[in-house]
This record gives structure tokens, C-alpha cells and sequence, in this order.
């Protein structure tokens, strides 16, 4: 088990987070410390610091103050070098939350197992915590330019249920505290192609974690299933797949069924998969949250998850039902072949809080994905809508 | 099979309305122009109307007043609160204090804004049962969400035993006040208000329980939906009482819902005064049993202002409208001065809208059970629907499609209409458009009666 761990580890250490952008540079990671950091700490102190092991609440219950309480990470907070019981692991379709970079870790309580399921949601023991580290790099094009870290958001399960809480990253980036009543932070950050980008950037507080993570009115985590770990942590090409290694750490209560016959989402970046199956990929990672019929999207009866085969329920040649202003006066959430009359495209293309799909706070358009999606629509036989 | 293929031919002979090549269209166009008018009188009409509402408060502050006196009442004094905001009028303080107030509220707690002008920047989501969120008064604590950037005002999600009353919600982006899945919601004395005025950009929804049971909605008052002003969905076991509704494209809409009541609500100057809908491709596919009685609905014929939805088939002008749905009662409503028409009843495929890919969905208006209601002055300039509908003028003020589940037994699916009469007592007009057959003017068979539906009882 451990041997795994480690391997997952020296990954880790290489780092680029799982929704990166395929032109990601491999190495953009939150390991690279500044020489204050290095200064700071005489590795005399670092070996003689007793091993931290993962805690999960204060004696008296209570969920910590600060992210450093936790044990999750040794060394420096801001590396997110797991120890021992905390394990990385990304997911293959991405949620886009505007353009930031995560994180994602998964600490079980010692001697528990996950619930695995082909299909559904896995079941989760108490005292369970995954975490998620949303960050930008100062510039995209150099690594070593190192990264902004905003928050860490933690699900926590006790006493059957879950609960989130988030941490905020102090400016230097040496502590986060926990603060649920949300903030704006302005980001600004050079892209790919130099550009300087800013961002409105929203860290929800703490009753908007329901509006994803509520299904059928529970907090659930989302990322974490069966179809969503299927390939190796962060794509390394050889490197057996998430589920594999979280079988051979024993993680799950079951032995796994053959790996071939279990299902994947698409990689929805790789433009050597089919069109249609890399926007239901991006859809089921950025719309399926609330558009199934257990989320909060559920009056609506557009069901967006990869499982939905039902032309209508996925919104092809389906009129809005509540959609007020949202509909932009259009008559179908998709019109085969016309993604300029498809309220979905519509609806992702805007920054109008009344009309902007998804709902939550996302200050910025995701043009890759309207673009996925409005490719997919254009490819449709345009056979009309009644 | 048999059924839906009948149902083919029913829509696709299409006896009601089209209304794109509507030759009344260049009449809407100027009743567009003429909105601009309507909306001085309306103002007219709000001044008057903000007496009334004083008339109104001053009425409520006795009654708070006799309510202070008797302390034993447990549930209006303001001082029993177990956290409480008050304003600062900026959305930098305003929006932590009360979000920091319903992030850490418990059960059992009242969560309390005192009086005073709040501005919130975000929408205000909530999630914890047996809790209510009070204000000091209906027209002292306004929270005004111009400019937020989530999209609606207060939601909450996924409660039991909730109440919200005595506040204001201003101006919001998306929906005002949004209660999604709960069990036992009271909202009371709440105005949903969108201060410019009816506006295509204006939030959807003003007052928006959906999927959820045990809710009563009274002493509210809601305007400027840009679709539906007090809107209960998907639910079951509803009571909207006493409220106030203007100005919105619908006025009150109950929707895929089952034992409702509507009463002594005033709907006017919507598009669509009072609107019993039952709709294809929902989650939840039953609309029945619902009884409207006691209202006033008037004049409701602002423009339709919304951009999308079901509404969009509304005609401006509409008194009471039922589509689609069973087993409802309608008595003792005072409707009058509506352009298009008083009371519609109508199957859904008179709107012309498909529905067969829904092959759970049940189309007939059935059991339709309209009596003793004061109808006159209706149907003086309809458009659309109403228009296409009949070629009487006015028309009549009550319109049935007389279209019914062809497979039924007739004595199953019976609907009278009884007793309406106009201001000076006389029967009401009516015509039964009998499907594609001629239509009549005489009661007939239907001048019937029905068991009275059963009270919501909560």
C-alpha cells in the first residue's frame, strides 16, 4: 500500500492539476517553492518534525480553523505534499470553474473502504474528507513563475451526512483559515498566449455548495465515481488507471469487476474522440450536477448526465419549461444543426445572471466549452423541431 | 395508441388560434404602443395603489399593535428573534450579516432583519428546517438585489417547516423568493416587486414554491414578473390566499399541481390573471384538483412582456384561464374588463403545442366545475387564442374548447358551468366550442352540477 502511496506521491510532485487544458506545461505545480520558502525552513527543522498524521476534527468535534490543523500535507501547506492516508487523485472530465486549476484529495478514515458502484454514487464511510485547492499559476507559459492559491474546500462526512467547508489562502499563501461566508478576490494571470486575463473570481459561501452538491436534498461528493477515474492520474501515459490503483490500495470494499466493462467519461479536451461523446462528457461534468432528476435542475426536466439516451430529456427539440428571460425568446433548449437557436448555447454563451448556464458563480464564459457544444449542435442531421 | 393518433388529428385540425399570421397582430403592435400609456395609468393606478397598500399597513400595524399587546402570541412579536440584521445599505456589510445569520441558524431559530434599506450583490441561498425568516414590517425591510450577480433573490432548498414573512424583495435578476423542495412552507405578508415596472429583462418568477408540499402563500403581493408572479409548481397541497398580484405576464399560475386553493386574491393588469395549467415534459405529471374561488380578477391586459416559456401563449387580456387539467372548481370569482377573455377552459391541444412525446401526459381539461361566478365585460378585443378561438364579440365570458378524452365515459369527464352572471344578473355568456363541431351558446347538458371539491386542509 504504501509503495502505491509513494507512487502517487512522485506524481503528484509533478503536478499539473487535472483541468488543465491539454497545452498545460507538465510541470505547472504547486510544489515549486520560492527561495523564501527554502530560506525559511533549514531542513534540520524539517527532520526533526514528528510525523503529522490526518486528523479530522478537534477533540470536541468541532472541524478546524485552519487548513494546518488537518495534517492532510508536510512541508510547506501551499506544496500539498500528502502524507501517508491522503491520496491525490483527478478526474477525467473536469468541471470548468473559470479557468482555475484544482487540486483534489482523498482521505478516508484509517481501515474504512469506499462503496464502490459500476454505476452509481459511491457510498462514503464517516469521517471521511475530500478535498479540493482551487489555484491559478502567475503565468501559464512559465512553471516556475509559481501560482496563486485561493481556497481549499473540504466535504466532510460525519454522522451520515456531508458538509463543506471552505479555507481561504492567506497572501502568503502559508495558511488557509476557514471562512464560509464567500469572498471576491480579483485574479489576474497571464494565459497561453501571453495575455493577461483578469478574473472576478468567486469563492462560494458555504449554503451555495448545495446548489451542486445537493442530490434528492443530500450533500453528495460529484467528481469522485466510477466513470469519472478510469484513467491514470493526470493522463500519464503507461500509468495504470485511478481505479486500478485505488483497488491495489485496498480503498475499496469489493474486488473490482473487469476494468474493460466498466464505464468512462470521455476526456473531453482530447479532440481524438468523437464529437458527441466529448460534449456529453462536458456536459455530465458541467451541467448533470443539477440538470438529473435528483438536482436542483429537476423541475426543469432537462437531464444532461452521459447515461440520458431520451432525445427530449437531453434537449433536443425540448421547450423550456421556467426558463423566463433565460430562454432569450429561442423555442428549444438544442435545434439540431442550429446551435444559434438552441437556448443552450444561448444560455452558456452569457454572463447575465438571469440567463448564464451554469448558474453558479462563474464570472467568465467558458469559450471551449461553448464551443464543444456548439460544434456538437451544428453536427446534428437538422431535421426541425415540431 | 388509439388515443394519440386521435390526438394527432384533433391538433392537427388546429380549430384555435396560430399566431404567427395573426391579422390581429397589427392590433397587438399597437397595443404595444399603447403600453407605454398604460403604463402612465398604471402608475396612476400604483399611486392609488400605494394608498391602498398604506390604507393596508395601517391595518396590519393595528393588528401587529394588538399582536404586541397580547404577548402570548408566540409567533409575531419581533422580539423573540434568535438572530437579527439590520442595514447598512451596503452590499459589502449587508450581504455577510445576512449571510453569516443564515449560514449559522439552527432549527428552531427566527432569523429576523430589522427595518431598513439592505442592497445585496448576490443571491441569498438558505437550507436549514423548522426555521423562520422574519421581518420587522412587509414595507420596512426591502432587500433590493439590483445588480446582483447571482441570479435570484432568497432560495432556499431542500427545507421542512419553513416560513418567510413580512419583508420585501426588490428587483432581482432571476427570481424573487424560491422555495424548492420543501415540506410545510408558509410564506406570509412578502412583497416580490420589480420597480421599473413590467420589463422583458425583469426575473421570471416572483413568489416560486415548486416540488414541494404543504404551502400556503397569503397576504403577499407580487409585480413586474417577467413570467409568472405567484407561481406554485409540481406541488401538493397548496393554499394561496389574500394576496395581491399585478402587473406580471401571469398573474397566479398553479402548475402540474394537485389540491390547491385559490382565494380572495386580487389578480390585475397582468397578461393573464389567474392561470390552472397542467403541462407536457415535466417531472411531475399531475394537475388536478384545484378550486379558485373569491377572487377578483380584472383588467389584465398588459402586453406580454415575457421572452420565453409557456406564458409567451398567453393573450394579454386573459381573466382565468385552465389548461389541461382535471377536477377544478371554479366559483364565486368576480371577473371583469379583460380584453381576451374571462374564463378559458381548454384542453392542451388547443394551444396548438405538441405534446405527444410526452406519452405519460394527460391533455383533457376534464371535470371542469365552474359556478356562481360574476362574469362581464370580458372578451371586448381578444388576440391570439382568444381571437382564433371563436369569431363571436365580445367573446363570450366562458370559453370551453368542450374537448374531452374521446375514450371516456361521458358522465366521467363531465363539466358544467352553472349559475355565472353578469353585473346586472343576467346569465353569463358561454359557448362550448364542442371540438370541431359547431359550437353553441347554450348551456345545455352542461348546466349541471358537480360534487363540490373538498377544501385544502392544512
Amino acid at each position: 500500500m504504501k509503495r502505491i502511496a509513494l507512487v502517487l506521491l512522485l506524481a503528484l510532485s509533478g503536478a499539473a492539476c487535472g483541468d488543465d487544458p491539454p497545452a498545460m506545461p507538465d510541470d505547472a505545480g504547486l510544489t515549486d517553492t520560492g527561495p523564501d520558502a527554502d530560506a525559511e525552513e533549514p531542513d534540520a527543522d524539517v527532520d526533526e518534525e514528528p510525523p503529522c498524521e490526518p486528523r479530522f476534527a478537534n477533540e470536541d468535534g468541532s472541524v478546524f480553523e485552519s487548513l494546518s490543523e488537518y495534517c492532510f500535507f508536510q512541508g510547506d501547506l501551499a506544496d500539498h505534499d500528502p502524507v501517508d492516508g491522503v491520496v491525490a487523485y483527478d478526474v477525467t472530465a473536469p468541471l470548468y470553474s473559470d479557468g482555475s486549476y484544482k487540486k483534489r484529495f482523498i482521505i478516508l478514515p484509517p481501515g474504512e473502504h469506499i462503496g464502490f458502484s459500476v454505476d452509481d454514487r459511491w457510498t462514503w464511510p464517516n469521517q471521511t474528507i475530500i478535498t479540493k485547492t482551487f489555484y491559478y499559476p502567475h503565468d501559464e507559459r512559465d512553471p516556475d513563475a509559481g501560482e496563486l492559491i485561493l481556497e481549499t474546500r473540504l466535504l466532510i462526512k460525519d454522522d451520515d451526512r456531508w458538509t463543506a467547508q471552505s479555507y481561504l489562502w492567506d497572501d502568503d499563501q502559508k495558511e488557509a483559515w476557514r471562512h464560509n461566508l464567500g469572498r471576491r478576490v480579483d485574479v489576474t494571470y497571464i494565459d497561453h498566449d501571453g495575455e493577461e486575463v483578469h478574473v472576478d473570481y468567486r469563492i462560494p459561501n458555504q449554503n451555495q455548495c448545495r446548489t451542486c452538491h445537493a442530490q434528492d436534498g443530500q450533500m453528495v461528493p460529484l467528481g469522485p465515481r466510477t466513470f469519472q477515474l478510469g484513467e491514470a492520474y493526470q493522463r500519464t501515459p503507461g500509468a495504470p488507471s485511478q481505479l486500478e490503483v485505488f483497488a491495489d490500495m485496498g480503498l475499496f470494499d469489493q474486488e473490482l469487476p473487469d476494468l474493460s466493462t466498466l464505464p468512462r467519461i470521455t476526456h473531453y479536451y482530447d479532440d481524438s474522440e468523437p464529437l458527441e461523446d466529448r460534449a456529453r462528457a462536458y456536459l455530465d461534468a458541467n451541467c448533470a450536477h443539477c440538470h438529473n432528476p435528483q438536482g436542483r435542475a429537476n423541475p426543469s426536466n432537462l437531464y444532461l448526465g452521459i447515461d440520458v439516451t431520451n432525445d427530449r430529456d437531453l434537449g433536443i427539440c425540448k421547450r423550456p419549461v421556467a426558463a423566463g428571460t433565460g430562454a432569450g425568446g429561442l423555442s428549444y433548449s438544442i435545434v439540431p444543426g442550429h446551435p444559434d437557436e438552441s437556448i443552450m448555447i444561448f444560455r452558456m454563451n452569457s454572463l447575465d445572471p438571469a440567463i448564464k448556464m451554469p448558474e453558479l458563480p462563474l464570472t467568465t464564459i467558458d469559450h471551449f466549452g461553448v464551443e464543444l457544444v456548439t460544434d456538437w449542435i451544428a453536427a446534428m442531421d437538422p431535421t426541425g423541431c415540431p | 395508441m388509439k388515443l394519440h393518433r386521435l390526438l394527432v388529428a384533433l391538433t392537427a385540425s388546429a380549430f384555435l388560434f396560430a399566431c404567427g399570421d395573426d391579422p390581429e397582430e397589427n392590433q397587438n403592435q399597437n397595443q404595444n404602443q399603447n403600453q407605454n400609456q398604460n403604463q402612465n395609468q398604471n402608475q396612476n393606478q400604483n399611486q392609488n395603489q400605494n394608498q391602498n397598500q398604506n390604507q393596508n399597513q395601517n391595518q396590519n400595524q393595528n393588528q401587529n399593535q394588538n399582536q404586541n399587546q397580547n404577548q402570548d402570541d408566540p409567533t409575531h412579536p419581533f422580539e423573540d428573534c434568535t438572530a437579527s440584521v439590520s442595514a447598512t445599505g451596503d452590499a459589502a456589510e449587508d450581504q455577510p450579516a445576512i449571510l453569516a445569520m443564515f449560514i449559522d441558524a439552527e432549527a428552531g431559530d427566527i432569523l429576523c432583519f430589522h427595518d431598513g434599506d439592505y442592497e445585496l450583490d448576490d443571491q441569498l441561498q438558505f437550507a436549514v428546517s423548522n426555521v423562520e425568516i422574519r421581518g420587522e414590517s412587509r414595507d420596512g425591510v426591502r432587500l433590493d438585489f439590483d445588480g446582483q450577480a447571482g441570479s435570484n433573490g432568497i432560495d432556499i432548498q431542500d427545507v421542512d417547516n419553513i416560513t418567510i414573512r413580512s419583508l420585501t424583495i426588490l428587483n432581482t435578476a432571476g427570481d424573487g423568493l424560491v422555495v424548492r423542495n420543501g415540506d410545510g412552507v408558509h410564506i406570509d405578508d412578502v412583497a416580490v416587486i420589480w420597480e421599473r415596472g413590467p420589463h422583458p429583462d425583469n426575473g421570471a418568477y416572483g413568489i416560486y414554491p415548486v416540488q414541494s408540499t404543504d404551502v400556503i402563500v397569503e397576504n403577499s403581493l407580487v409585480s413586474g414578473a417577467s413570467d409568472a408572479g405567484l407561481y406554485l409548481g409540481q406541488s401538493e397541497n397548496g393554499i394561496l390566499r389574500n394576496n395581491e398580484i399585478f402587473e406580471n405576464v401571469a398573474g397566479i399560475e398553479v402548475e402540474n399541481s394537485t389540491n390547491i386553493d385559490v382565494y380572495n386574491n386580487e389578480a390585475y393588469n397582468n397578461t393573464g390573471g389567474i392561470l390552472i395549467f397542467n403541462l407536457p415534459d415535466l417531472p411531475r405529471k399531475e394537475g388536478r384538483l384545484t378550486r379558485v374561488f373569491d377572487n377578483e380578477v380584472y383588467e389584465n391586459n398588459t402586453s406580454n412582456f415575457t421572452s420565453g416559456g409557456i406564458v409567451q401563449n398567453v393573450p394579454r387580456g386573459t381573466g382565468i384561464l385552465v389548461i389541461g387539467v382535471q377536477d377544478v372548481e371554479i366559483f364565486d370569482n368576480e371577473i371583469y374588463g379583460n380584453l381576451s377573455l374571462g374564463v378559458g377552459v381548454v384542453s392542451f391541444m388547443s394551444t396548438g403545442l405538441p405534446f405527444e412525446q410526452d406519452p405519460d401526459y394527460y391533455p383533457f381539461a376534464e371535470s371542469i366545475y365552474v359556478h356562481g361566478n360574476t362574469i362581464y365585460d370580458n372578451g371586448e378585443n381578444p388576440i391570439d387564442l382568444a381571437a382564433g378561438a371563436t369569431d363571436l364579440r365580445p367573446v363570450p365570458g366562458i370559453l370551453w374548447d368542450g374537448v374531452v378524452n374521446p375514450a371516456a365515459d361521458p358522465a366521467d369527464v363531465l363539466s358544467c358551468f352553472p349559475d355565472n352572471v353578469d353585473d346586472d344578473g343576467e346569465p353569463a355568456t358561454y359557448v362550448n366550442l364542442q371540438g370541431e363541431g359547431p359550437a353553441t351558446q347554450e348551456l345545455g347538458d352542461n348546466n349541471c352540477d358537480l360534487t363540490p371539491l373538498d377544501p385544502v386542509d392544512l
